[in-house]
């Protein structure tokens, strides 16, 4: 069985008389240490993906396990250590804590688990060694999205998932970061899902995902995945 | 409507928490400030409304000598005055299931002209022995219906009403007593009332009214309790006592004269009755002695009836004897004669029963006669019988006979018709064989002429005519055969009836064969009854004769009975003559002596009356010298009355010394002197919080500000759509919160007081300048602030509005420099440590707010602490005396030494000391009181009687060592404005103003004191103080039946007037202040609701503007409990901080209030207590949690999804 599966996933709204069906019987894969990317157009029900594999929506049909684990069939108080112990979560806008340091947002995950990675070594690694104590403010986006990258891997998730981690950042820093999140893949085995409209950073991926109104439109499986730096947009 | 003006109905409907926080808000802060202000005033509208609607006088006045028809009218000609009413009452014990209770009675007034009652339950009095009564509170269970009795425990010669008994017939109310607990107080038992009876005004003896009620009809239009009516009360007052200077002495005259006339009259009637009574004592004397003479005559009489008594006795006795003689020979006489007549009946028996004998024969010889003929006749009726029968088979058998003979011809003729016919028949036959051969002829003739021949058919004809003849023939005979038959059948049914008969006849005679024989054999038996009879008839005939001889017999013996008892009859008449005549003698005789013993008695009688009479005599000798002594000795107690009746003086009364009337007012005031503070401060916090809620909204709006600015709306469109945000919710709050607590508070404070007054109809104002003040401050102070807020925000370009305002740099707190705290501080801890620091101004609105509400809560409870202390410092501490007794200030020396005495009779070890309290005015610069100047006999006994010491430095503080020997009650400096050694003026009289020191200050709470030394007092005066209260320490106990007695057993010594335990003031005291723990009760529940929603408010800001953060730690992982804690240990931590801030200014604010709402009568304790303290901060974080309990499911809907937002 592979690493991340959904199966016949149905997700639907209620809007009233009408009902929106945001995940309209999905199915893929995604193996251990992949770099997947799913990506398709606004709307197109990639963030219902998102939220659903992240534990922060359920599914009303199907099935969806992680390392086993079937996340469909979980319950409120289950989502949550799911989240908090399994899943590390990279957002748009980094979503920082603005009166946290640097080092502290980290430590604000990681103080929720166990076993993890000290924050400064973690923010060593991501390059931001010298900038513990500042608070966000005071840092650019490309560094706030790295610390936000530390407070996800310091809790040494099983799965990494980025919302359009590039979408608030300028070409070169957005492109600093995917290199970042592919290093993390490759150097570290994490299994990367990579959420975004842009269909040109998805040769990056070992998979890509297309997701159209609601549908899997193709799942292309990339034996050779072009690095970041070659990729243009 | 314009796009803008509908956006801001969409912003209401979609902030509909906030706009309800700010309308909620505002709603408390102005409902709890107009209500509570509104309170003290709605209170004396609905006293004064009472007061009017049942006329309750405004003055009243009475005189020592009471009141007449005169003074009515008199008093009715005083400007100012337009009704007056005279009424009588006196004091008396009433009695009850066993209980007694002291009572005021009144003369009911019929009119109900003033002072009007509120019948409670059944009607008015109208008979003489009915009752209405007012017990209020005293629970003594007394009903309609039930009887109550009255007496006089002073036991005076004449009792004050026609009846004793009454049937009470109604409960009511009345406006003279409104308290439900003071009814004021009497000079009988333990001088307290505790019932009010109105009974019907015939019923009182008295002439004079015991008072006069007045009223004013300008009076009516003022308020009760406003300055206005006290002072135009007051000039009437005056004017009615300078009118008792000259109605008193026209009074005094009247009675004082009258008395002396009563005097006069009673010395003469005295010596009219001294010189009366000797006579007649004189007239007994001499009656006794003629009865003395009459005795002696009467005993004479007596012993010469005696003797003829004697002699009479003797001759009854022979004349007894003589007809006892007669009596013996007329007994015999009749023995003999009651002989023969038995004899006689004998005879006379046997007689009857040979008669009954006879007849008895006769009768029998009678019936068996009787029988004999009814048996011939029976024999000779069957013999007839027989006869007839015989005679009638005779007939029977002729007519058979003749019927045979009947039959045998009619056979006869039968057989000669059956010959006929058969002759006939044979002619017949032979025709038909002419005719058939005939026929066969012709037949044959025809076979050849033919059957057309004339001929033959002539023949034809012939034959078939002859044929036709023989065919009638025929039927003739067939008819006569019919006959025949037919006769034959007749005579074969006579035959057999022939027969019949004929068998009938032979039974009919072999049956009479048979009675002829019976009745044969009859006679023959008749015939031998017969000669029977006739044998018993001889036999009887000779009975009959022997009968007869023995009658003659018994006729001839009856007749010489006769003569021999009539003979004696005679004898007896003469004897029983005699014995009748015997028996009136001696009836005659027995009369006599029984005359004679009557005679006797009586005499025994006279003696004993004569007796009697004389001791009679000398008793009424004794009681006459007695009364005569008495009345002498009233003559002269009359005299010296008069001589000691004093001055007829008129006293004015206002309605403020009817008990609870002036208390009322005390009690609203002091209502408004809370309103004046605590509600102001209550609105403040309001207001803050509104602030906050409105300032946040318009940070939050900026990007909706510059969109608008940018489309090109000019500032004062936009402005004005915030500010009729603001003060839309403001206004609707506010005026809501204003109408509804302009009910709600003064209806429960008014009902906490309900529970005190009879007062129930409740009057609300609704004043407008309330409503302007209260709701318009909060409306503009939210206006001007969102004004202030929306124009900083004006002030930048649209360009700046629309970029989100950068997120507050995160920074570094002062904390996090002090190492050794900082690193021991939990991660979480850090993390809200640097979040309340970086929202300092919201840290301090909630602070504030907070504070403000703890402050209230501590000002509540602070209060509750201050009022309830009074009892316990002044009763308790400061009042070590057990009471005090009231005396008659002109007591002398033995008199007070009998005071003394009962006192030490009831505790040997009692201390006591005179004073004399009365009431002075005491002015300085900065003030005026009354105050109580107490003047003390014996200062060093007193000492311990009041501990007198200084509040603050807990000093004692003594006469000795007073500046002057002036000690002053704390109170009543602060109201003078003056400290220790403080010159102050004292108000002696009108042209007499002394200068005192303020010797020392000492702790008090109630009424205010100058204490003094008698010869202090002496000297201040220029006087020896007239000493008018005994002070006493006697450890009584709290026992109120214990109490009871002791207080009646001191007003029954002379010259008390009235006694005063220190507990009964201090339980009295207590049901008073009880009242304002409803209050505070108001303002602590007002101060949490306000909290409540403060915090409810400052939260929902806390969680709408971190709503990003929150979703993030959720998307992170945390767990629900992480998350509430990451929000509301900031929460809590600011409540805690609030708390703490709030009971520092919880002790200024109370301190504050307790000074202003003080009355000048009273000190309230200036402690709050330390579980008020806790109470307080308790109660404020209390709210806290509730509200972060209520948040955490507000956290819990927090959506995920927010996280992915953009920031705004």
């Amino acid at each position: 069985m592979a690493f991340v599966t959904l199966k016949d996933v149905y997700k639907r709204y209620h809007m009233g008389e009408v009902t929106i069906n945001a995940a309209d019987g999905m199915t893929f894969d995604i193996q251990k240490g992949e770099f997947a990317i799913i990506v398709g157009p606004s709307g197109s029900g990639k963030t219902t993906v998102l939220n659903m594999l992240g534990g922060m929506d359920t599914c009303n049909e199907g099935v969806i396990s992680v390392d086993g684990a079937r996340v469909d069939r979980m319950n409120r108080k289950q989502l949550t250590n799911y989240r908090r112990y399994d899943v590390g979560f990279i957002f748009q806008f980094y979503n920082l804590m603005p009166n946290l340091t640097a080092k502290e947002n980290v430590e604000l995950a990681a103080q929720t688990t166990k076993d993890f990675i000290p924050a400064a070594e973690i923010l060593q690694k991501v390059g931001l060694g010298e900038r513990l104590g500042n608070f966000p403010a005071q840092l650019s986006g490309g560094e706030q999205q790295r610390v936000s990258i530390a407070r996800a891997l310091s809790k040494k998730p099983k799965l990494l998932l980025c919302d359009e981690p590039t979408g608030a950042l300028d070409y070169n820093t957005g492109k600093m970061i995917l290199k970042l999140l592919q290093d993390t893949c490759r150097v570290d085995g994490m299994t990367v899902i990579l959420v975004t409209h842009n269909t040109a950073i998805a040769p990056m991926a070992d998979r890509i995902i297309k997701i159209k109104s609601s549908r899997v439109e193709d799942i292309i499986t990339n034996s050779s995945p072009t690095p970041v730096e070659e990729i243009e947009w | 409507m314009k796009a803008v003006t509908r956006n801001i109905f969409r912003e209401i409907a979609k902030t509909k928490n906030r706009f309800m926080s700010i309308f909620t808000i505002c709603a408390i802060g102005v409902g709890f400030f107009s209500g509570v202000r509104a309170t003290g005033n709605d209170m004396k509208i609905t006293a004064d409304n009472y007061y009017d609607q049942h006329e309750l006088f405004d003055l009243r006045v009475m005189s020592t000598f009471g009141l007449t028809e005169g003074d009515l009218q008199a008093l009715e000609q005083v400007e100012g005055v337009s009704a007056v009413y005279g009424s009588k009452y006196t004091d008396l014990t009433l009695s009850y299931s066993g209980k007694d209770y002291n009572t005021r009675i009144y003369s009911f007034d019929e009119s109900q002209k003033m002072n009007r009652v509120d019948l409670l339950e059944g009607r008015i009095p109208q008979a003489e022995d009915e009752c209405i009564i007012n017990y209020s509170k005293l629970k003594a269970g007394m009903k309609v219906g039930d009887k109550i009795s009255l007496s006089d425990p002073t036991e005076a010669d004449e009792f004050p009403l026609k009846h004793k008994e009454y049937t009470i017939v109604g409960i009511f109310d009345t406006p003279m007593y409104i308290s439900s607990t003071q009814r004021g107080s009497t000079t009988i038992g333990n001088g307290s009332l505790g019932a009010f009876l109105y009974i019907t005004e015939s019923n009182f003896t008295q002439e004079v009214y015991t008072e006069i009620y007045i009223q004013s009809e300008k009076l009516k239009g003022l308020e009760s309790y406003s300055d206005e009516y006290e002072q135009l009360r007051d000039e009437i007052s005056d004017r009615l006592e300078e009118l008792g200077i000259s109605r008193s002495e026209i009074r005094y005259d009247e009675v004082i004269g009258e008395a002396q006339q009563k005097i006069a009259d009673g010395e003469k009637d005295l010596e009219k009755a001294k010189t009366e009574g000797q006579q007649e004592l004189d007239d007994a004397k001499a009656e006794l002695d003629d009865a003395a003479v009459k005795i002696a005559d009467g005993e004479k009489e007596l012993e010469d009836a005696a003797q003829e008594i004697a002699d009479g006795e003797k001759q009854l006795e022979d004349a007894k004897q003589t007809l006892a003689d007669a009596k013996a020979e007329l007994d015999k006489g009749w023995a003999e004669l009651y002989e023969n007549e038995e004899k006689l009946n004998d005879a006379e028996e046997q007689l009857d029963e040979s008669k009954q004998t006879l007849m008895d024969a006769k009768k029998q010889l009678d019936e068996g006669k009787k029988q004999l003929d009814d048996s011939k006749a029976a024999l000779d009726e069957g013999q007839r019988e027989i006869d007839e029968n015989r005679a009638l088979i005779e007939a029977g058998k002729t007519q058979i006979n003749e019927g045979k003979e009947q039959l045998s011809q009619a056979q006869a003729q039968y057989d000669a018709g059956l010959a006929e016919y058969n002759t006939q028949l044979a002619g017949y036959e032979a025709g038909v064989q002419q005719y058939e051969s005939g026929l066969a002829q012709l037949e044959q003739a025809e076979a050849i002429l033919g059957k057309d021949d004339p001929e033959l058919v002539q023949q034809r004809a012939v034959l078939e005519q002859t044929k036709a003849q023989f065919d009638a023939g025929k039927a003739q005979l067939d008819a006569a055969l019919e006959q025949l038959n037919y006769a034959k059948a007749q005579i074969d049914e006579n035959t057999a009836v022939i027969a019949e008969k004929e068998q009938e006849i032979a039974a009919g005679e072999a049956q009479l064969d048979e009675a002829q024989k019976q009745i044969d054999e009859g006679l023959i038996q008749y015939n031998e009854g017969l000669a029977q009879y006739e044998e018993n008839w001889a036999k009887y005939q000779d009975g009959v004769k022997l009968y007869n001889d023995g009658y003659a017999e018994y006729s001839d013996g009856l007749i010489q009975f006769n003569d021999g008892r009539n003979t004696l009859n005679q004898a007896q008449k003469d004897y029983d003559e005699g014995a009748e005549e015997l028996a009136e003698k001696e009836q005659e005789f027995l009369d006599g002596k029984a005359e004679y013993e009557d005679g006797l008695a009586e005499l025994e009688d006279a003696k004993q009356q004569y007796a009697d009479g004389l001791a009679e005599y000398e008793d009424g000798l004794a009681t006459f010298e007695r009364e005569i002594a008495n009345a002498e000795k009233k003559i002269a107690d009359g005299k010296k009355e008069i001589e000691d009746a004093g001055d007829a003086k008129w006293y004015v009364f206002t309605r403020e010394d009817n008990p609870g009337y002036a208390e009322y007012e005390s009690n609203s005031e002091r209502i408004d002197k809370i309103s004046m503070i605590f509600p102001i401060f209550f609105l403040l916090v309001a207001a803050l919080v509104c602030l906050t809620t409105m300032s946040r909204m318009i940070e939050e709006q900026r990007m909706q500000i510059g969109t608008l600015k940018s489309l090109g709306y000019p500032n004062r469109t936009i402005m004005r759509n915030y500010i009729a945000y603001a003060v839309l919710a403001a206004a609707a709050g506010s005026l809501i919160g204003a109408f509804i607590g302009m009910y709600l508070f003064p209806f429960i404070i008014m009902f906490a007081y309900g529970m005190m007054y009879i007062i129930t109809n409740y009057y609300f104002e609704l004043s407008p300048v309330n409503i302007i003040i209260s709701a318009g401050s909060m409306v503009a102070a939210i206006a001007v602030t969102v004004f202030l807020c929306v124009r900083k925000a004006l002030a930048e370009t649209p360009a700046e509005l629309m970029r989100p305002k950068a997120p507050k740099a995160g920074k570094r707190v002062l904390l996090e420099r002090i190492g050794f705290i900082w690193n021991k501080m939990s991660f979480f801890g850090k993390v809200s440590g640097r979040n309340l620091f970086r929202y300092k101004r919201r840290m301090f609105m909630t602070v504030i707010g907070i504070a403000g509400c703890t402050a209230l809560s501590l000002t509540g409870f602070g209060l509750k602490d201050s009022i309830g202390d009074i009892v316990n410092l002044q009763y308790n501490n400061i009042n070590q005396y057990s009471g005090y007794i009231a005396v008659d200030s002109d007591m002398d020396a033995e008199e007070l030494q009998k005071v003394y005495d009962e006192l030490l009779d009831y505790n040997p070890e009692t201390e006591y000391t005179r004073a004399l309290i009365k009431q002075y005015s005491i002015t300085s610069e900065e003030g005026n009181a009354q105050c109580y100047v107490t003047a003390i006999e014996d200062t060093g006994i007193f000492e311990d009687m009041i501990d007198f010491h200084n509040r603050t430095s807990g000093e004692k503080i003594s006469f000795e060592t007073a500046q002057d020997g002036i000690i002053v009650t704390e109170k009543l400096t602060k109201l003078l404005g003056a400290k220790q050694g403080d010159r102050v003026s004292l108000k002696i009289s009108d042209n007499n103003i002394k200068e005192v020191t303020i010797g020392a200050i000492t702790e008090h709470y109630t009424s205010h004191y100058m204490y003094i030394s008698g010869e202090k007092y002496a000297e201040l005066f220029g006087s020896q103080p007239e000493y008018n209260v005994v002070y006493f320490r006697n450890g009584i106990s709290d026992d109120k039946t214990v109490q009871d007695e002791f207080i009646e057993k001191m007003l029954g010594v002379d010259g008390v007037l009235s006694v005063s335990l220190n507990s009964g003031a201090s339980s009295t005291f207590n049901d008073m202040m009880k009242i304002m723990d409803l209050v505070v009760i108001v303002l602590i529940a007002s101060a949490g609701a306000l909290a409540f929603v403060v915090l409810y408010n400052l939260t929902n800001v806390n969680i709408t503007e971190r709503i990003r953060e929150i979703a993030t730690l959720k998307v992170l992982g945390f767990y629900d409990n992480e998350v509430a804690s990451y929000v509301f240990r900031e929460n809590i931590i600011l409540s805690v901080m609030g708390a703490a801030v709030g009971l520092g200014l919880g002790v200024a604010l109370c301190q504050f209030v307790i000074q202003t709402a003080e009355i000048d009568e009273v000190m309230f304790g200036r402690n709050i207590h330390p579980m008020s303290f806790v109470w307080a901060f308790a109660v404020t974080v209390a709210f806290s949690l509730i509200v972060n309990l209520i948040m955490r499911k507000e956290l819990k809907k927090v959506s995920m999804v927010e996280s992915l937002k953009s920031v705004e």
